[in-house]
This record gives structure tokens, sequence and C-alpha cells, in this order.
């Protein structure tokens, strides 16, 4: 029964960008809830990262997995060293946030509050943004638009918004993701196959599925500083985010799967035609990418595909 | 060949008379033979090493040995059990002194031995040294440790023995050596018809004996009876009063004889009451099951009559409100009491003792309309549905198994009487019912059969933790799978010391799992409780009214007492159940109990049940079966707790957390009937879809499929227990303030081992041997074993009995180990009964298990380790075993430390073999020379003299930081990342975990080179003094160059490499290679 004073492990999946990962423990390490422990997992980054994250670190756990498992796999290593070191609770936080001091005790407080409530979020906000402006507030999905999801108040200034009650919500963000021990127990470390988008939310459901209540508590904050993500669209972003939106829509909806196809057109048509704006040499990788996000994902291929790097475009 | 033997006491000068007689011409062999000059003797023994190494082995026949010799028997030195080594000593004589004319041995335990050389070759004379006990003692005080009085009784021993053998002895004074010499050595010569000596012999002599080497002086002997018995003999002797000497030494080896024969004679009674004690100790535990059971029958049947009595009593009660309600009472009632109140009334109010109400007020009393909700029109009808009872009481007739491959489950209930209103037993036959339709077969046992359940019995289920009303899984047959089911009180469950030795546990909710889990590495699976379809069924068309509360008996203060306290008197419930403990006020809302099999027919008149969850309950969500059947029945629960409603798909059901929002829903739902409908009819498709035992059986069938192991061909044969098939009982249980047997056992699960505290070892081997499982006893620290003995007896006691325990572990199959924290406890009122101790459980321990070679040594120095049975498991490191999240500038700031100090800590309780005065002493002159130096103090000092003054030090030097309190986990971290260095200013330490708690934090040592710290110690993040080392304040300045990140991340590495999961790991291989 997680108390007030629960032990709380922060894992944290370090993939290239080092500063941002010692940024973020830093953050940590002002924390008011003094019951913790951080774990950086690094998931294949060059030596001379590791050896930056080695020296800024200290004495951190730093598991390195030697290549990039994705999301998933990376953070599953953090979270089985978690589990057998007496974890009440793990804080799955993506590098590139900051937290505030009370933030991670705000969210045990709720926790310790409201027993069956599986899985706790936080009100995230833009990094950089002014006035501060919410990126997420919790996840709703939309499944009479194929599971598209979406992130409630995204956008609105963080001071209209009152943060009062913590309420339940379809999914919380992976990128900060409070869980209980106990839901591990029950459904499972995160999803592996999708390597990309869609493990958390599909996580989420599995949980409310074995009975626990996904919150989000908007007194509890932090910053995400979500890198530029430039004028196009990367290919790993096209093809992860087509086919698994299907494979997830296919798991969890009623819908069958050519509906599915339907519904992700809107998505697919709305980058297109900023493709075509922008660079119209790189249209026909693109619906290449999308052709065989959807085939892969009508045939029910999952995990990593090796070939989609050299599909960059040239801008 | 003439033989002149030299006796006398050790540290007596027989090795000095013997280099006398040997420069007076007489062989003492070859000089290769001899035994080496040593510190204690540096002119040499002159002792000759095969005789002596035969004297040796005869002691040890004897019993005995040269410090502690038995009394033998009148005429031992002729048995023939000793005739080996009496042809063992004529060879050695002929291979020592071939054919010389002229020999001499010296050995002082020949005084003892005498009587044997004799039966070898011809002695013709004794030279008998003495020297003043006293003196004697010192010499053995200093080489050997031993007190005076076990001196002074050596002394008399080998003196009277000496004399006993030979009353002729020639008694010479080492003394005298040095007072006279030249008159000692003729007289010597003289003795032994020796030649006398000439010039050169006697300048031989003199230059051998330095007055240098003696020692004496020493003062006069102490009150101990040995020592004035030695002192006056030695006084005899000195006198030249032999003969009476000799008849004393005849009559005290006559009296120790006696002495040894009592002795003997009381160990062997010992032996005997031992033996008897273990019989009736076997004899008190079966007796004592039995009477338990016997009780556990009484009980029963008392609580049988008790359920009868009060059915009979409810249904005098439904008489009475039948009379109460009769038309025939209220009327003649009235007229037989009217007449007498109007009379009464009357004379009162003439009396003026009553004022009779005006008329305006009394018409308006009159008018006043009696408050009863127009909802709740008439009692609710209790309908028994007979052929549910039929159904459970067929169900609960079923006493034996039938063959077949139906898998057999017997499930331990509280009663088998369905009128006693207990839910474990309905649960429990709801889903057997359900089990059995499955094609399982189900018994039910009540607490007096618990023990003997059917042969036959495969799976054996547990619904009860009450204290009175737990099982207790030792005294179950080992080849049925224990199963505990935790409905409710997970608390108590998980807290369940036996826990451990179940198979598998199923929980009500996803929460009460989670708090098993905690405590139990074994298989944790869901499964709540339900509803039987066949019971609890919905009628097609009923008109519904009112709120309906259940229960079986309502008892003291509960949550809903206090919300129905805020309701109006019309508030339209009816309370069912036993009414004792419903407070006065709530009294008119009660209506008595109501039985199980009527409570479908309540729910089918009522539109709303309020359900009840108790306290304990609540934390963990295990729900009320009343919810699934109300629903089943078309009421519409409202309840007092939302947790657990949405892992079971209930989210919808209504709550209420206070008496405003109870009346708000039960009126929101009475006035709406069709939402009620609507509402009810979602969540009994939920119930009836998932709810059910139907369900419930799939669930259980699935859970314990994989814990019975099929044995084709051998069914119908019960299956064999799965795991855990061996039980480690360890003893002390520190898990809750140190984490080493959370780190040890943690691997326990997957090495198929359940890890439990034991108190009574031998019980627990009996149980766990009747069961099949292998038992292994493993002790920890000692110090509790002798800790609370407050006299030296009472430690002997406790060492002799706990040591017992061991003996009767191993005699029925059980095995020990003992993981060695210490040598012997640093602070121990008792040493000697502690190397006692650590002997007995060394010699005894099937494994010993250390932390590394160095412990060896260290613990040689007081007893002997098993070389064969000592295992080395390093100690695991602290990396995320303890919290660390605070920086180190936070931690600096919440101690008042400045960002540049050069801070130095001290961690961990405070005692005398800490070295924590040295540290003061270093601080006071490394400080004195760098002001911007500060120590930080962190633990608890233990009692002992002189802590209060350490502490007023701590507090009042400048530049120390003190904290004098328990350093709880969570705050290890403020200390550890607040220094620059830790201290480890120790002069004797055994295992390294101060040192691996200090590394696994990042942060650099001063350690000693002792014990198991000598091979973790490396220049990159430590520096070391040697245990007698004066200039720690030195070491403490050279430490200094470790401040920075290079030597933190290095002291971090190294304690990563010490992982505490394989230490765990390593452990269970040990445990299975000797269970």
């Amino acid at each position: 029964m997680p108390e007030p004073n629960a032990r709380v492990f922060v894992v944290v999946l370090n993939y290239l960008h080092s500063e941002d990962t010692l940024r973020c423990v830093a953050s940590l390490r002002d924390s008011t809830h003094a019951n913790a422990n951080i774990v950086v997992v690094d998931n294949g980054s060059p030596d001379e990262q590791v050896e930056l994250l080695r020296a800024g670190l200290a004495a951190t756990t730093l598991l390195p997995t030697g290549t990039n498992l994705g999301y998933a796999a990376g953070n599953n290593v953090g979270i089985r060293h978690a589990l057998e070191h007496g974890a009440d609770l793990v804080w799955i936080l993506n590098p590139d946030t900051t937290v505030e001091p009370a933030t991670l005790a705000r969210l045990v407080q709720t926790a310790s509050d409201e027993p069956d409530a599986g899985i706790l979020g936080s009100r995230v906000l833009y990094g950089g943004s002014r006035p501060p402006r919410i990126w997420f507030d919790g996840g709703i999905i939309d499944w009479g638009r194929g599971a598209m999801t979406r992130h409630r108040n995204d956008g609105l200034p963080d001071a209209d918004v009152a943060a009062g009650a913590p309420y339940q919500v379809d999914y919380v963000t992976g990128a900060a993701m409070l869980v209980r021990r106990q839901v591990f127990d029950d459904v499972g470390l995160l999803p592996e196959h999708y390597f990309l988008y869609f493990e958390e939310t599909d996580f989420n459901l599995r949980a409310q599925r074995a009975g626990w209540r996904t919150l989000v508590d908007p007194r509890s904050r932090l910053t995400h500083h979500k890198r530029s993500t430039g004028r196009l669209p990367s290919p790993a972003y096209v093809y992860y985010f087509v086919r698994n939106r299907i494979v997830f829509g296919h798991a969890f909806g009623t819908l069958p799967v050519d509906d599915l196809v339907t519904d992700v057109d809107e998505w697919v048509q709305a980058w297109r035609a900023k493709i075509t704006e922008r660079e119209p040499a790189w249209l026909d990788t693109y619906d290449h990418l999308v052709r065989l996000a959807i085939a892969d994902a009508r045939i029910g291929r999952t995990g990593p595909r090796e070939d989609l790097a050299d599909r960059t475009p040239a801008a | 060949m003439r033989v002149i033997c030299v006796t006398g006491m050790h540290r007596s000068g027989t090795s000095l008379v013997a280099r006398v007689i040997n420069l007076l011409g007489v062989d003492l062999g070859p000089p290769d033979q001899h035994m080496r000059a040593g510190p204690d003797n540096p002119t040499g023994f002159w002792e000759n090493r095969p005789l002596s190494k035969i004297n040796d082995a005869v002691l040890a026949r004897l019993g005995g040995r040269w410090d502690d010799p038995g009394i033998p028997p009148d005429g031992w030195e002729h048995d023939a059990g000793l005739d080996d080594l009496r042809a063992s000593a004529a060879a050695q004589l002929t291979l020592t002194f071939g054919e010389a004319p002229l020999v001499g041995f010296k050995d002082p335990r020949a005084s003892l031995t005498l009587p044997f050389w004799r039966t070898v070759a011809p002695v013709e004379a004794t030279v008998l040294c003495i020297r003043d006990p006293a003196d004697v003692a010192a010499s053995l005080r200093r080489r050997n440790g031993f007190d005076s009085e076990h001196a002074a009784r050596l002394w008399l021993r080998y003196t009277c023995s000496a004399l006993s053998a030979d009353p002729h002895a020639h008694v010479v004074d080492y003394g005298d050596f040095f007072a006279d010499l030249g008159s000692c050595v003729d007289a010597l010569a003289k003795a032994l018809d020796l030649p006398a000596p000439d010039a050169a012999a006697r300048a031989a002599v003199a230059e051998f004996t330095d007055p240098d080497l003696r020692h004496g002086g020493q003062p006069p002997p102490e009150a101990g009876s040995q020592q004035g018995l030695a002192a006056a003999a030695y006084h005899l002797a000195r006198e030249g009063q032999l003969p009476t000497l000799v008849a004393v030494a005849r009559a005290l080896v006559a009296s120790w004889a006696q002495e040894e024969q009592i002795v003997a004679a009381a160990r062997d009674s010992v032996r005997g009451l031992a033996a008897e004690r273990d019989r009736l100790r076997d004899t008190a535990e079966e007796q004592a099951r039995r009477s338990e059971t016997q009780a556990q029958r009484q009980a029963a049947t008392i609580a049988w009559l008790q359920s009868k009595l009060e059915g009979q009593r409810r249904d005098a009660e439904r008489k009475l409100e039948q009379v109460y309600d009769s038309e025939t009472w209220r009327v003649g009632h009235a007229l037989v009491s009217g007449p007498r109140v109007v009379r009464d009334t009357a004379r009162r109010v003439r009396a003026g003792q009553v004022t009779l109400p005006r008329p305006k007020a009394l018409r308006a009393r009159l008018r006043r309309p009696r408050r009863v909700d127009p909802r709740l029109v008439a009692r609710f009808e209790l309908d028994d549905d007979h052929d549910a009872r039929t159904a459970y009481e067929a169900a609960l007739a079923r006493r034996v198994f039938t063959d077949g491959a139906a898998t057999r489950v017997a499930m331990a209930v509280s009663t088998l009487d369905l009128d006693a209103g207990r839910g474990d037993l309905f649960t429990a036959v709801g889903l057997g019912r359900a089990l059995e339709q499955a094609g399982l077969q189900v018994v039910y046992l009540d607490p007096s059969q618990w023990y003997d359940p059917p042969q036959g019995t495969e799976v054996f289920v547990s619904l009860l933790a009450e204290a009175r009303l737990a099982v207790d899984p030792l005294r179950l047959p080992s080849d049925c799978v224990l199963v505990a089911w935790v409905r409710n009180l997970a608390s108590r469950w998980a807290t369940m010391p036996t826990l451990g030795l179940y198979d598998g546990v199923l929980c009500s909710s996803a929460l009460s799992a989670a708090e098993v889990r905690r405590s139990y590495p074994g298989p944790v699976q869901l499964l709540p409780i339900g509803v039987d379809p066949q019971v609890f069924v919905a009628a097609d068309s009923t008109s519904r009214r009112a709120a309906v509360a259940t229960v079986n008996a309502w008892g003291s203060e509960r949550g809903l007492y206090r919300d129905l306290r805020q309701q109006p008197p019309d508030f339209p419930l009816a309370m069912y159940g036993r009414q004792q403990g419903v407070p006065p006020e709530l009294r008119p809302f009660a209506h008595g109990p109501v039985p199980f099999f009527s409570l479908p027919s309540l729910y089918r008149q009522a539109a709303v049940v309020l359900d009840d969850v108790q306290d304990v309950n609540r934390a963990h969500g295990t729900l009320n079966s009343r919810i699934y059947e109300s629903l089943a029945c078309g009421a519409l629960p409202i309840t007092n707790s939302r947790v657990g409603l949405a892992e079971l798909g209930l989210s919808e059901v209504p709550s209420a957390a206070d008496g405003a929002t109870l009346r708000a829903q039960v009126h929101r739902w009475l006035d709406d009937e069709s939402a009620r409908a609507q509402q009810v009819d979602r969540l009994r498709q939920v119930v009836s879809d998932r709810h059910t035992y139907t369900d419930r059986a799939e669930r259980f069938r699935a859970f314990v499929a994989p814990l019975l192991t099929s044995r084709p061909g051998q069914r119908p044969g019960p299956a064999p227990r799965v795991a855990p098939a061996t039980v480690i009982g360890f003893t002390p249980d520190y898990r809750a303030t140190n984490p080493y047997q959370r780190m040890l056992y943690r691997r326990a699960t997957e090495a198929g081992v359940a890890a439990v505290a034991c108190d009574d070892p031998v019980m627990m081997t009996i149980r766990c041997a009747r069961r099949g499982q292998r038992f292994v006893f493993h002790v920890h620290w000692t110090a509790t074993i002798l800790g609370p003995a407050r006299s030296h007896i009472e430690a002997e006691e406790r060492c002799d009995r706990f040591l017992g325990d061991l003996d009767r572990v191993r005699e029925r199959g059980g095995k020990v180990v003992w993981t060695m924290h210490n040598v012997v406890p640093h602070e121990c009122a008792y040493p000697q009964v502690e190397t006692r101790l650590a002997q007995g459980l060394a010699d005894r321990a099937h494994a010993v298990h250390i932390m590394c070679d160095a412990t060896v040594a260290e613990a040689e120095r007081h007893f002997t380790l098993p070389a064969d049975r000592v295992h080395v498991i390093p100690h695991g490191s602290y990396v995320d075993v303890y919290p660390n999240v605070v920086s180190p500038a936070r931690a600096r700031a919440a101690l008042g430390l400045g960002a540049q100090d050069m801070v130095w800590l001290f961690l961990g309780g405070i005692r005398p073999y800490k070295g924590l005065e040295d540290l003061l002493d270093a601080f006071d002159a490394v400080s004195a020379r760098k002001p911007a130096t500060r120590l930080v103090v962190a633990g608890r000092p233990g009692r002992f003299p002189g802590v209060v003054d350490l502490q007023r030090r701590c507090e009042t030097t400048r530049g120390i930081v003190a904290s004098f309190g328990e350093v709880g986990d969570t705050d290890l971290q403020t200390y550890l990342n607040a220094c620059d260095i830790v201290v480890l200013p120790h002069r004797q330490v055994l295992n390294s975990g101060g040192l691996l708690l200090g590394l696994s934090f990042g942060r650099p040592v001063v350690a000693p080179r002792t014990g198991c710290l000598t091979g973790l110690l490396d220049p990159a993040y430590s520096r070391v003094f040697e245990p007698d080392e004066r200039d720690l304040a030195g070491v403490l300045e050279r430490a200094e160059t470790l401040r920075g990140d290079a030597a933190r991340r290095a002291a971090f590495e190294r304690a990563a490499s010490f992982d505490a999961d394989a230490m765990s790991a390593r452990f269970f291989e040990l445990v299975a290679r000797i269970a």
C-alpha cells in the first residue's frame, strides 16, 4: 500500500542527448520527496555520450543497453531494476523534461490518496513558452476517429486552466508516467512490439482493463523541453506513427482495419499538404513510408525496421 | 640402560634440570629431536619431541590433555588399550638412545604419565622440579592466559602425581639454582649417582644458568583454595617434609579420582535428563496438538449449540413480534391497561403531580401525523429459499472424496452451520458449488477437521486470518497444495508469519494482492469473491421500495451508524441483522436478523441496499458480497468506499461518503425508479458476465493447475507439493532495520525457497519434515542468543539450550547455516560463553557463510572453523538499496555545511570499539590547522561508560555537526551526500558493511587494514591506516587528496561491482548444495 513516503524509482531513458538527461537528473535531485532513487538507462548512445553521462551522474545507477532497444524495451531495463530493488512506484520520465521540487511529492501523495489509481500523470508544460502553455493535461483517445489521440488543454496558457483535484483520463503520456508496482505485476512491463509511439497508450489501457484508474493531477507540474521538430516529419515518425496507430486501434478498438486505415488518412493528408508545399521532392518517399506502414500493420508486422534512416528528406 | 626421568610442573625449571644432567653426562637423545627454543624458553626446552608426542597421545587416551588432564582409574597404566602406545614408546626409546648406557628424558607431562613409562622401561630415578606456584601461575598467565586458580590446580596435579608415582624422587627447587648453583649441581649428581662435575662441566652449567632469565618474586597467592593448597604443598617440599607431602599427594589424587567419578555420574545423569526432557517435549508437543484439536472440536460444538440457541431465540422473537403486531394484542392490551392508565392519571392530576396540556396543544399533538414514509408501507416479507438451503446442505454433507480424476479440494471454514451467518462459509460453498459443477470435488472442514482432511485432498484452501481462526500450515499434511484466499483483512494476512509456507495466494482485489506481494514471494493472483447465480436471482417483476441494510450482526460503532445518525426519523430504511450493539437512536430502523437464504427475497423487494465497507477493508478495496448479491437480485447498492470498484467494472455503483450524500443518493434513486432500474440493469449485466462463482471457479482452476503436478500412473494419489521445496527459518529477524537479510533472501522465490523468521527451529524442523519439506535453520547475529542473560549461569544455560536445539534440528534432518557477521559480538558480557557458543555453532553448522577469507584467521584466534564447511560469499553493496536522490548541495544546506568545507563523516551506532574518540582527537589536530574542516557525527549512541562525555565533546567542539539518534533509511543520503570522505576509525572490524555503504554513495573512505576491509581498499578511493596507527590525523590529511569526482566515481563503481543480486544467487546455490 503506497503511503506518502512510498519508495519511488525514477527511470530516465537516455538516447544521444546526455546533456538533456543530466539536466533532468539535476532537477530531480531537488525533489522534496526524498524516498527515491534515480536509474538512468542508456539506449545505445555513442561511447562519448555514455562517458559524459557517467561522469555527470556520479553515484547514480547507469544501465547501458549497448544498442537502441526502443522506448519500451529501454525503459523496461530500468523498470526491472527498480522492481528488484523494492520500488513501490516507478516514475518513467523523458530525459528532455525538468521537474519542480514538489512534482514528485504531489504525485506520490495522490497515489496514496487514490489507492486504485494505477498510473498517474502530471500537467506537462511546453519548455520555453512565454507565458507557460500546457502541452499535456491528460490523454484523450477518440475512438470515433480511429483511435486518434490528443492532449487535453494542449496549447492553453497554464494560468488560464485551474489546477484542481486529480481527474480520470484515457491515458497518461509516456513522457512522465508514475506507475504503481502492482500494475506491472498485473499487466507486465511496457509492450515492446511497437518500438516507437503508442506503447504507453497500450499500457494505460491494459492497466485500465485490469481495473486500475488512470489519473492526472494538474497540481503536479513539469516541463517538456521538446527539441524543434523541423519543417518535415522524420521517416521514423511517419512510419511508426501510422503503423502503430492502426495496430493499437485494432488491438483495443472495435473497428476493422480498413476503417482504421481510412481514419488515419486525415493525418496522412494533413502532412502531405505540408510536404507538397515545403519539400515536394520528398513526397514519393513519404507516400512510400505511409504505404509501407499500412502494409505492415495489415500483416501484423511490428517491432523496429532498420531501413528507415536512408529515407530522411534532404532538407 | 639406566633411565632418568625429569618431571615437574610446566614452567618449573624442568628444561634447566634436563640440561644440567645432560652436562653431567646423561644422554638426552639426538639434538635434532629436541624441541626448538622459543621466546618463552630461550635457552631451549631440552625436551625430546617424539617422546613428548607419545605423552600427549597417552593423555588423550585418558580423555585429557596437558592443561586439562583427566583422572584415570587405578592401574590405568596396564590397560591393554595402551599397548600400541607402549610398543611405540619402546621402539622410540631404542631409536632415540640406541645402546647408550645412561639416558634421560624430560617432559612435564611425564609427571602424569610416569606409571606408563615404567611399563615400557625401567626408570631408575626421577628428578622432580618444583617452583613457587605463584611464579608458575604468573608465567602461565603470560604464556597461556590461564587464571591463577587453574594454574594452581595444574601445579598440584602435576606435582602430586609425580610424587605419588615416585615417592623417592629427588626434589629440586628452581629458585635454588639461582641462589646456590654449585650445591644444587653437587646434590643432583649425588642423588643420581653421577660422577661429580669437573670444572668444565661446572663452567658450562654456570653459563647456561643465566640469572637474568629467572622470573619470580610474585606476590603471595590470592585466597583461591587451589592456590592456598599449592602454596602449602610447595612449602612442605621446600621444608623437606617429603613423606608428609607424599601422603598429601596421594590423598589429593584419590580425592580427584572421586571428584571425577562424581562429575562423570553427574554428566551421565544430565545426559539422561536431557534425553528425558526431549522425550517429554515431544510428548508434550503431541499432547498439545491433540488437546488443541479436542479444544477446537469442543469450540465447534459450543458454536453449534450457540447457533442453535440463537435460532430458537430468533424464532421466539419472530413469534413475539407477530403477537405484538396482531390486532388481538393491540386491542387486548389497550383494554387491559387503558382503564388503569386513566385511573392513575386522574389521581395524579388531582394530586397536582401532572399538569394536563391545554386543549389547543393537546389537539395539535393529537393531529400530528406519525412520521412514517409512505414508501415503507409494510415490513419486508422474508422468504427462506428452501431449495437453496437444501442445495447448500447437500454440498456440506460430503465427507470423503470418491475415486476419479477430478481435483479434490478441501476448504477450511469457521463453521459448517448455515445458520451461524458466517460469510466465509457462504463464500466457500458458493465457489465450491461452482467447482463441483466444473467437475471438481469439494469438502468443507470446520476447525475440528482442518488438520485431518479427507484422504486424497489435493488442494487445501484457507479462508481465515482472524487471530484464533487461522490455519497453521505446518500442521497440515505435506501432500496437498496449500492456497490462501485473502477475501479481506489483507494486512493481517500479509503479516502472518507462516504465509511463506503457502503454495499460492488468491486475493480479492488488486490492492490486497499488492499488500500480500510485499511479504509473500510465491504466486499471487486475483480472485475476488462473487455471487452464486443460482441463489441470487432477480424476480421478473416486483414493486420495489425503500432501502435496506443487511449484516449478520451489527455490533459496535461502524461507519454506517455515523451516517445514519444524520438522517431524519422517517428515513426510508430497514436495518436487518442481529441487533446487539445497535445504538438506541438507531433502534427504530432495526428489524432483527435475516438468514442468508432470505437475503434474495429481501433484495428482490428493496430498491436500494446500503453497503458498509469496514475501515480495515476499505484500504485494500476488498468488496463485500452484498454488492454482487444485491445487483444480481435487482437492487441498487450504495456503498461508502469507491476503492476497488473500478477494477471490477463496477465504477457506476453509487457511493456516499457522508450522511448528507447518503440521504441525497437514497432519495435520488428512490424517486426515479426508471433511472434506478436502468442503472441496475447495466451493473447486473457486469455481475452476471464477470462476477459469478462460475467465473471464479474457472480462475481458481487455472491458478491451481500449475501448482498441481500430475504424475501419470500414480493417480488417484495426491499430487506432490510444487513449491517451496525448502524452508529457511532465520534468526534473528532484523529485516525491519537492517537491509542485509532482505538483500540476501531476494532470490528466494526463484530458488524455490520460502524464507521465514523462526523462533522455534526444532518445531519447525519437525513440521517441515512432516510436510516433506527440507528445513534449513539459518543463524545470523548471535548477540541475541546470550544477550538477555542476566548472569553467567543464565548465559551458560542459554548457550546449552541453543546448541541443544541445533542438535535436535540436526537429528531430525534439518540443516544449519551460520552467516558470520562477527567473530564474537563486539560487546558481550560473557566472552567465554560467546566463544563456546560460536565453537558449538561452527561444529554443528552444515555451512558457515563468511564474507571474505580473512574471517578464518580472525576466527581462529577464538575458535576453530571447519575448513571444509566454510563458504565465502562477499557482502553485496548498498547501491539502490537505500534512497539516494538528494543532491550534495541540498544535503549540505540541510546540515548547515558550507559548499567549500572539507567534510568528514562518522556514521552509525556509537560504540566503544568504533574509535570515535580517536577520530575526535585527530579532528582536533586537523581542524586546528585547517579551519574550513568539518566533521559530521551521526548515529545512536550506545550505553557505555564515557558516552555522555563523548557526546558533550562532539556538541561543544567547533566544526562538529552532531546528530545523536537513529539514522532513518531516507536520511542516510543526507549525511553521505553531504560529506567528502567517510571515516571508519574502528580498530577492529570484521565485515565491510560500513565501508560498502560509503562506496555505494560514491564516497571515498578512510579505513583500517583489518578483516574483510583489507581486500576492498584501493588507493583510487581510500586511505588506509594500520589498526595500531597512532597518527590518525596524519592519515586524514593525506586522505584530503581523495576529494573530487574521480575518487567518487571509482568508489561507486567498486561498490556497483558487488551486486547484491549475485550475493543472493550464490547464497541459494549454497543452500541447494546442503539442503
